[in-house]
């Protein structure tokens, strides 16, 4: 593991930190956001600390990174995280090694949280909304303590008041209850991806509220009805591992996937089964009744088993077929499968579960006859989610029958992704007072009066539950990049304000410390003080906690009335279904203005920068489209423009569209250009928790407008090249055939004409196990992050230009129904006989001595020769002089060259990163350890799907890996390119 | 014309014809002349344009991406190197071979071979991403040690085109020094006594001029030979050199040597053509000539279309699913349209002239000439883009986009090109005077009425 030096901010506490130590160290004012940033940074309320001294600890000298461990706050998951500092600045996110959650792992929303941070649109200052000559309305900067004064007075008024905010939990969330109760405020929580319906089935079936915990490593057959668990869904980096650690077991997990459009996690399933929306409940009920018939859940009492059958009796095999479109055949495979295995997961939600809190029921009542609760399904042991819709809808109601004194929003964008029909727009509109501590603009916000702004998660102190026994902390990494306070703090000072204070002793920071100092206490510690230092060094406190939750499972009442889709007035004929998914590019539409994540290729589509909308061929044939058209989708509600993108891989007159912010967030999201997708949805069903994605048709007609759609991959089927392989299984465990080109299986070295060059001590290599590798495209991210590579934008995304040093090719070899989908991460491969070496004019790219193929920039006259020649197209060419528009330039990492227009570049298998290890290494006498050296892309991969190592070192996990039966090398048996990096092949049931 | 009508043509030559002749084409130009100039002159300033444009925002202005990124320049680059080949050949293979039909031809043709180069000269540096280090790929000592890569195709090809330069242009030079002498004592202006003066070395036509003249050309001749084959090979080791599909045959020397023939001829007949016209030299430049060129045309036009057929066949044969892939995209893919239209220029329009007619048909053989170099523009096209567009993996396969910024530097080529050709035909004797006199039969002597020494 690579070695790092976890400080705490506490830690940093310096004592001479003199002004003109600041001053003269002038290069410091390239860090400036108006200030010289300190290393260990704080609201500026409590103005602690500066640059550190130079003679105290090592780790604050300039050119050495310092880390700090946080929690991810960009998903309710509460990933641990570790925040790579250098001279005082985040440059890169990664997930701490130690959080039982994540385990070092981090996906590419929260990686991409450092441009949350750095966003050159985020909001800078406090701003008050007035009206120009012309009566338009724009914003203007003023001071913290009039925005401050203007929140408190409002708080004295009369009327009411509300706070719309997102999921929060900790310390955070009780600051918030308690400013709520001390203010009479009427307290929502909105956030679209909490899955609070899941929460509530388990209340209903288990008697226990709260999403549970599924252990998907224990499971021998898993079956998702839609639930996207390796994208958005719940907790995906935890669940990603598991499922991998249970697909690289000797006789694999096998995995079973219904839903109406192929997603990510779909595509990785050994039978992916198309379905029609909506038509996953019936397929669950005649599941049950199967699972009824095969005498499955004898112990479950007389009272349950009787609700139970009055389920099972009004399923039927037919009708399940003829409704969800998937044969008896295949339905069959699926039942026989998780009725022979010892333990299973059966899992619903995502868009697909949205559509009937029925399916939600089911399928924790099919985990309770295959006997899986308490053992992969754990009930009530992950969050309790606040989200409620049908709260928020009640709010909105009170909002526009009287105008309220105060609404607060908070880390939420209702006007976004509230459906036009709940009128929330029109209530924010009739406030008093709007006033949002928002960070960044969205659609919400800028319907603000006063915007104080808040920091970001990553400058702020805080805490995090995301289950039991997981107690996970947060501290500010750096300084406040701009003129922004945390939000405890904001809630704390206006409280003051207002005159009753809801917290006497100091800011946030001393709050969350309490809190801390106090659970310290509850543990019966002795040292208190050490055990917050300690925690924070950790990044919180983290125990197993055993034992399960009792299940009760009384509340639970058969239903058996069908819900019918929402067809809104003027919907024509050619009834369109609309389906709105959560992916991993924009989650709930949060992040549309992070670059990193809208030049990230969408893993089964490989489309970047806009959203767009998935019809089956057969569909736009019939509307008379094509790819690359652009379509107008509208209901009664609202419109949409949209490039089309035709697949086989979703259902017939079904139109499955990414969810996506709006242009309101800045410049990229602008780029980008996505209409508000959930302004076509309809509110109906208020009495549910959730808001319901599937849902209504849509018109779907040619539009005027145009919209690029732009995809990066060329073709979509590897045309039997043997690229990306497959191992297939059968059912009884035997290995069976390959399914491409068999004719290479294990990697056999070519005879070769001339001597090898043998490096002496390191052979650095690397293996990706596609057995693991999901497609989660975790490791480009971090690719990015770590060697600063430009993000082009759309224009130049469209002409071939993505700067991407790291692809992931996804293939398509199966048929119409069945996609039979790969993954393959394509990166240099560091060819021993690199066929770019030779035909590079200068030496700009040689065989270094230990393996690598190394890019001499500075020598790079750009004759292009070596990328045309190389045979994998990982060589990037810098067409132009790309910039990182200010703050954006912070996170440029200072260990890796950022590259000039004219020159090639490419992956160098993190060089900085062995360098450092090596010179580690060297001081203390030794060799470089195995697993010493990660590159970022096998640091991050949440499947551990990347191994790094030395070769030349027969005890390594990458030489191990490389001996494997399933290894091989892409293009090398035709090429004798000999690289560096092998393939472990994928591993599917035959089924 | 019959043949027998053209034989008397000739005989009625003299050698004083040809001397005011040809030197009446160095006259005080005409309005028409510097329209042309000035033409050629305004593409070069919209192609430098282009260049500086391209420059400053980076190479990304040129429709060049992933994966194809050699694309129009690395096309022009083929092309006019292959235009400059048929020079040399038809002044120094064909002098060895003894051709009587190069004479009135070659000087133009050289000129263009020099030019040619020179325009092809620019490619590289207008198509890497830093110009301004170009330089690198020179083995020049320095103090950092560095030295090319002597492995890579592109470092033979700064050698193989560099010594192509100098040998043709230096060849040029010396069978023009006999005819700047005979313009040096014809000419009138000083600027122009001056010049020839200088240029013509004080050739006076002596015979022990002659005798080391004529030994030091034939020495020229045979040191310039083996570059006509060189050359292109080289050029085509670009490819050849490199494992891209398409690109990775052993045929591509042979097949580029054929094509730069067959685009040289064409390109000479596109320019003596106009030329014979303007300045009426019918009975120098003569239909036998042009006769004598198109089965110059016909024969690699032959060779080109073996070579094309052979690519299809060694993609099938080899079994190679890489190769075959390629060799189907060609004919039907994305770039369908160029390889239909280079077949039809290169191979089907070129069957016309075993009519023996249309190879006496200037009017023809114009329009040939021009649909021949589009055709082998299509060629490299072909070569460059459809092989780099479907590469082994399937996932990085990509297309082209147009743009102006290599149209415009594309069309300055041409203007660069012809500036040149411009200002030589004005300054310089495009038909090669003594050696058309060596032709045609000496005139008998009349001491009285001619003296004829001067005339040499």
């Amino acid at each position: 593991m690579k070695k790092k030096k976890s400080l705490n901010i506490i830690g940093n506490t310096q004592e001479n930190t003199s002004e003109d130590l600041v001053s003269r160290r002038s290069f410091l004012k390239v860090l400036g956001a108006g200030t010289a940033l300190g290393l260990s940074a704080c609201a500026d309320s409590t103005k602690q600390k500066i640059f550190p001294d130079l003679e105290g600890n090592s780790a604050k000298n300039p050119g050495v990174a310092v880390w700090y461990n946080s929690t991810c706050r960009e998903c309710e998951a509460g990933c641990g995280i570790s925040v790579r500092t250098r001279e005082g600045r985040a440059v890169k996110i990664e997930g701490n090694a130690n959080h039982p959650v994540n385990k070092g792992s981090l996906c590419a929303t929260g990686q991409a949280a450092l441009q949350g941070l750095y966003d050159p649109d985020r909001i800078r200052e406090p701003l008050q909304k007035e009206l120009n000559k012309k009566g338009q309305p724009f914003f203007k900067a003023i001071s913290w303590d009039k925005a401050l004064a203007q929140v408190s007075s409002a708080l004295k008024g009369k009327g009411a008041n509300y706070i719309i905010r997102g999921e929060e939990t900790g310390s955070l969330e009780k600051i918030f209850d308690q400013f709520s109760s001390k203010f009479n405020i009427t307290q929502n929580v909105w956030d679209i991806t909490s899955e609070s319906e899941l929460a509530e089935s388990s209340k209903r079936v288990f008697g226990t509220y709260g999403i549970p915990h599924y252990k998907f490593g224990k499971a021998e057959v898993i079956l998702s009805f839609g639930a996207n668990f390796l994208e958005t869904w719940v907790s995906p980096v935890e669940f990603a591992r598991e499922f991998a650690e249970a697909k690289r077991k000797e006789h694999p997990v096998k995995f079973f996937h219904v839903e109406p459009r192929l997603s990510m996690t779909g595509s990785n399933a050994d039978l992916w089964l198309k379905s029609k929306p909506g038509s996953e409940v019936e397929i669950a009920k005649y599941l049950i009744a199967e699972l009824v018939k095969s005498k499955k859940g004898q112990n479950l009492g007389s009272d349950l088993m009787s609700k139970i059958s009055s389920i099972a009796s009004s399923a039927d095999l037919s009708k399940a077929v003829s409704t969800s479109g998937i044969s008896q055949e295949k339905l069959t495979s699926v039942i026989d499968s998780l009725v022979k295995s010892k333990s299973s997961l059966v899992i619903a939600g995502g868009t697909a579960g949205s559509f009937s809190n029925d399916l939600l029921d089911y399928v924790n009542i099919i985990n309770l006859l295959l006997g899986n609760v308490g053992k992969t399904v754990l009930p009530g042991l992950l969050r309790k989610p606040k989200s409620n819709l049908s709260e928020i809808l009640k709010t909105s109601k009170e909002l526009n029958a009287k105008a309220a004194n105060l609404l607060i929003t908070y880390n939420c964008d209702p006007v976004l992704n509230l459906p036009v029909e709940a009128g929330f727009e029109y209530g924010v509109k009739k406030s008093k007072l709007h006033v949002s501590f928002s960070s960044h603009f969205n659609e919400t916000t800028r319907l603000a009066d006063i915007i104080l702004p808040a920091n970001t998660s990553l400058e702020s102190w805080g805490d995090a539950n995301p289950r039991p026994g997981v107690k996970s902390l947060m501290q500010p990494v750096m300084q406040a990049v701009f003129n922004t306070k945390e939000v405890g703090d904001i809630l704390i000072d206006s409280s003051k304000k207002a005159g009753q204070s809801i917290f006497e002793n100091g800011s946030f920071q001393d709050y969350v410390k309490a809190e801390w100092l106090d659970y310290g206490k509850r543990l019966s510690r002795t040292n208190i003080e050490k055990f917050w230092k300690e925690s924070l060094e950790k990044g919180g406190y983290f125990t197993n906690p055993k034992g399960q939750a009792k299940i009760e499972s009384s509340g639970f009442k058969p239903k058996s009335k069908n819900k019918k889709f929402i067809s809104p007035k003027g919907i024509e004929k050619d009834k369109i279904v609309l389906y709105p998914y959560t992916s991993i590019r924009d989650f709930s539409g949060k992040y549309a203005n992070r670059p990193w994540l809208q030049e990230l290729p969408d893993p089964v589509t490989k489309i970047v920068w806009s959203s767009w909308a998935e019809i089956h061929p057969k569909t736009a044939n019939r509307l008379g489209l094509s790819k690359g058209d652009t379509v107008s989708v509208s209901n009664f509600y609202g419109e949409v423009q949209l490039p089309v993108y035709t697949t086989n891989y979703v259902s017939e007159n079904t139109i499955a569209v990414p969810v996506s912010g709006t242009g309101e967030q800045g410049r990229y999201a602008n780029q980008a250009g996505n209409g508000n997708i959930f302004s076509l949805l309809a509110s109906a069903y208020s009495s549910e928790k959730s808001l319901r994605l599937l849902s209504t048709e849509v018109n779907v007609k040619r539009s005027r407008i145009s919209r690029k759609l732009v995809q990066t991959q060329g073709s979509d089927s590897q045309l039997g090249r043997g690229l990306a392989e497959t191992e297939l299984i059968s059912e009884d465990h035997s290995k069976g055939h390959d399914d491409h080109s068999s004719h290479h299986g294990k990697h056999h070295e070519p005879e070769q004409m001339y001597k090898q060059r043998t490096p002496a001590i390191y052979d650095w290599g690397m293996n990706i196990d596609l057995a693991s590798c999901t497609g989660c495209s975790a490791c480009v991210v971090a690719c990015y992050a770590e060697n600063n590579i430009s993000v082009v934008g759309k224009e130049v995304c469209d002409q071939g230009r993505e700067m991407s040093w790291l692809r992931i090719e996804r293939y398509y070899d199966g048929d119409e129904e069945d996609p039979k989908t790969s993954h393959l991460p394509m990166m240099c491969q560091h060819c021993d006989n690199a066929p770019c070496e030779p035909v590079c004019p200068v030496y700009a790219t040689y065989h270094t001595e230990e393996g690598l193929n190394a890019m001499v920039y500075n020598r790079c006259v750009g004759t292009r020769y070596c990328g045309n020649n190389c045979s994998y197209k990982v060589r990037r060419f810098n067409w132009f002089e790309f910039d990182w528009p200010e703050p954006l330039n912070l996170q440029i990492n200072p260990d890796v060259t950022k590259r000039v227009a004219g020159v090639m570049e490419k992956c160098t298998f993190c060089i900085q990163r062995i360098n450092e290890a090596k010179d580690t290494a060297k001081d203390e006498g030794r060799l470089v350890r195995d697993g010493e050296v990660q590159p970022a892309c096998a640091q991050t991969c949440p499947t551990k799907a990347i191994t790094f190592g030395n070769r030349k070192d027969p005890d390594s996990n990458v030489s191990k890996l490389g001996a494997a039966d399933r290894a091989y090398k892409v293009l090398d048996h035709h090429l004798n390119t000999q690289p560096s990096v092998t393939y472990l092949k994928d591993r599917r049931y035959k089924v | 014309m019959s043949s027998t009508a053209v034989a008397k043509k000739e005989e009625e030559l003299t050698y004083k014809y040809v001397t005011d002749k040809v030197l009446s084409m160095l006259s005080a130009p005409t309005g028409g002349w510097y329209v042309l100039l000035a033409t050629c002159i305004a593409l070069v300033i919209i192609g430098k344009c282009c260049w500086f444009y391209q420059m400053i925002y980076g190479m990304g202005v040129a429709g060049i991406a992933h994966p194809i990124m050699w694309g129009v320049y690395i096309t022009n680059f083929v092309f006019w190197v292959g235009i400059a080949h048929s020079g040399t050949l038809i002044s120094a293979v064909l002098y060895l071979f003894r051709a009587k039909f190069r004479q009135p031809i070659y000087r133009l043709a050289e000129a263009m071979t020099v030019f040619a180069v020179m325009t092809a000269g620019l490619f590289p540096l207008i198509h890497v991403g830093r110009p301004w280090f170009a330089y690198w790929l020179m083995p020049y000592p320095n103090e950092r040690t560095l030295w090319p890569n002597f492995k890579s195709p592109l470092v033979w090809d700064v050698f193989a085109i560099s010594t192509y330069f100098t040998v043709s242009a230096v060849f040029f030079f010396i069978g023009l020094i006999p005819d700047i002498a005979t313009a040096r004592d014809k000419s009138k202006s000083l600027f122009r006594k001056v010049l020839y003066g200088i240029t013509s070395l004080g050739w006076s036509g002596s015979n022990s001029q002659f005798k080391h003249y004529t030994a030091g050309y034939l020495l020229f001749a045979g040191l310039a030979t083996p570059l006509v084959i060189s050359v292109h090979s080289v050029v085509s080791w670009d490819f050849a050199m490199g494992i891209v599909p398409g690109w990775h045959a052993t045929i591509f020397p042979p097949y580029f040597v054929a094509g730069a023939i067959f685009s040289g001829v064409a390109m000479v007949i596109t320019l003596i053509i106009p030329l014979r016209k303007v300045f009426g030299l019918e009975r120098i430049v003569t239909i036998d000539h042009f006769e004598a060129m198109c089965k110059l045309i016909m024969l690699t036009s032959g060779i080109v279309s073996y070579a094309y057929i052979t690519e299809f066949y060694t993609a099938w044969f080899s079994n190679n699913s890489y190769e075959r892939f390629q060799f189907w995209f060609r004919p039907f893919g994305d770039f369908k349209l160029a390889f239909w239209g280079m077949t039809f220029c290169n191979c089907i329009a070129p069957l016309a002239l075993w009519y023996r007619p249309l190879r006496r048909n200037i009017k023809f053989l114009f329009v040939l000439s021009l649909v021949i170099n589009v055709g082998m523009w299509l060629e490299r096209f072909n070569i460059i883009f459809t092989s780099l567009a479907r590469e082994f993996d399937p996932a990085a396969w990509g297309s082209y986009n147009f743009s102006w910024i290599e149209a415009g530097i594309t069309v300055g080529a041409f203007g660069w090109f012809g500036m040149w050709m411009t200002l030589f035909i004005k300054f310089f004797p495009s038909i090669a005077i003594m050696e058309v006199k060596e032709v045609i039969t000496p005139p008998k002597r009349h001491p009285e009425k001619h003296h004829q020494v001067e005339a040499h």
